[in-house]
């Protein structure tokens, strides 16, 4: 193991096993100059990983599709979303899945760590493309939308 | 024979997963209550009686390890089968969460075939 785990192949198939087990989203990696602006805000998830591994995961999500993801797991549509927060809600649940399953699959069965609770935000498009220039940033499309992951992780 | 469960996290999202999951799973439900943190779920058990508890661990307020040491020191994690569901795992951590007083640890994501696996396990532990 390294002492700073980027975004591999392996986070990415994490990642899209995560969304479609917890969330049903079917999704695939798309490379990052196929990007294209979905319109509308975007929701911005950030947890952190505490204990023998330390480091940070965020996820973003355009708007739209984070209000879709909660509908579907409501199992009402989208128009008839109770609270818009459900939205945020959806997102952060499935970072936090994903931060454990990466912080597994990085460090083992055997490491002692915990998940913070997420940190949302409603975040302009610009603030996205940014976030996908990062080096450790990875593009997937889900569902027809771009999804955003970033992790950096490292043993403590 | 059907159970009383109550779900804690505070994620309402979460809840409505874990209640679809518990009817995919087809595990006998007789009545279900939510708690949305570790003194709602307190105020709950206090008021109802509950056979099966599924709580979240990180949670704002009072959370799934402080509700756990809670019902631990009211005398009700005997009775009353804990089961934490995380996305944290590790065997360290699980180890710590047994001697709480969790009677298993239910990794997300789940399926339908493993909840239903672990109150099967759990509430025969308790009936035994």
């Amino acid at each position: 193991m390294s002492s700073a785990t980027h975004v591999t192949a392996e986070l990415a198939d994490l990642f899209l096993t995560v969304a479609e087990k917890s969330a049903f989203l079917l999704g695939f990696p798309v490379a990052k100059e196929e990007y294209r602006a979905p319109g509308g805000d975007w929701l911005r998830a950030e947890v952190r990983l505490e204990g023998d591994l330390s480091g940070r995961l965020v996820l973003w999500v355009p708007g739209a599709a984070a209000t879709g993801m909660a509908a579907d797991l409501l199992g009402c549509d989208p128009d008839a979303l109770p609270d818009p927060a459900l939205a945020d809600d959806a997102v952060g649940e499935l970072l936090n899945v994903v931060a454990g399953q990466a912080a597994t699959a990085i460090g083992g069965e055997t490491i002692a760590y915990r998940v913070t609770l997420p940190r949302l935000a409603r975040m302009a498009e610009a603030a996205a493309r940014e976030a996908l220039a990062a080096d450790d940033c990875l593009l997937f499309e889900v569902d027809e939308f771009p999804f955003l992951l970033q992790v950096a992780v490292a043993e403590s | 024979m059907a159970w009383s469960i109550l779900l804690v996290d505070d994620s309402r999202i979460v809840r409505a997963v874990m209640k679809r999951t518990l009817e995919l799973a087809g595990v006998p439900v007789a009545a279900l209550w939510e708690a949305s943190g570790g003194e709602e779920a307190l105020a709950v058990l206090e008021r109802e009686t509950v056979d099966l508890v599924f709580t979240d661990l990180m949670m704002p307020g009072m959370d799934g390890e402080a509700l756990l040491g809670e019902m631990r020191r009211r005398g009700l994690v005997e009775r009353i089968p804990v089961v934490v569901v995380s996305s944290a795992g590790g065997t360290p951590r699980e180890r710590q969460l047994r001697a709480s007083g969790a009677r298993e640890l239910l990794r997300k994501p789940f399926t339908p075939e493993e909840v239903l696996a672990v109150v099967q396990r759990v509430m025969q532990e308790v009936t035994a």
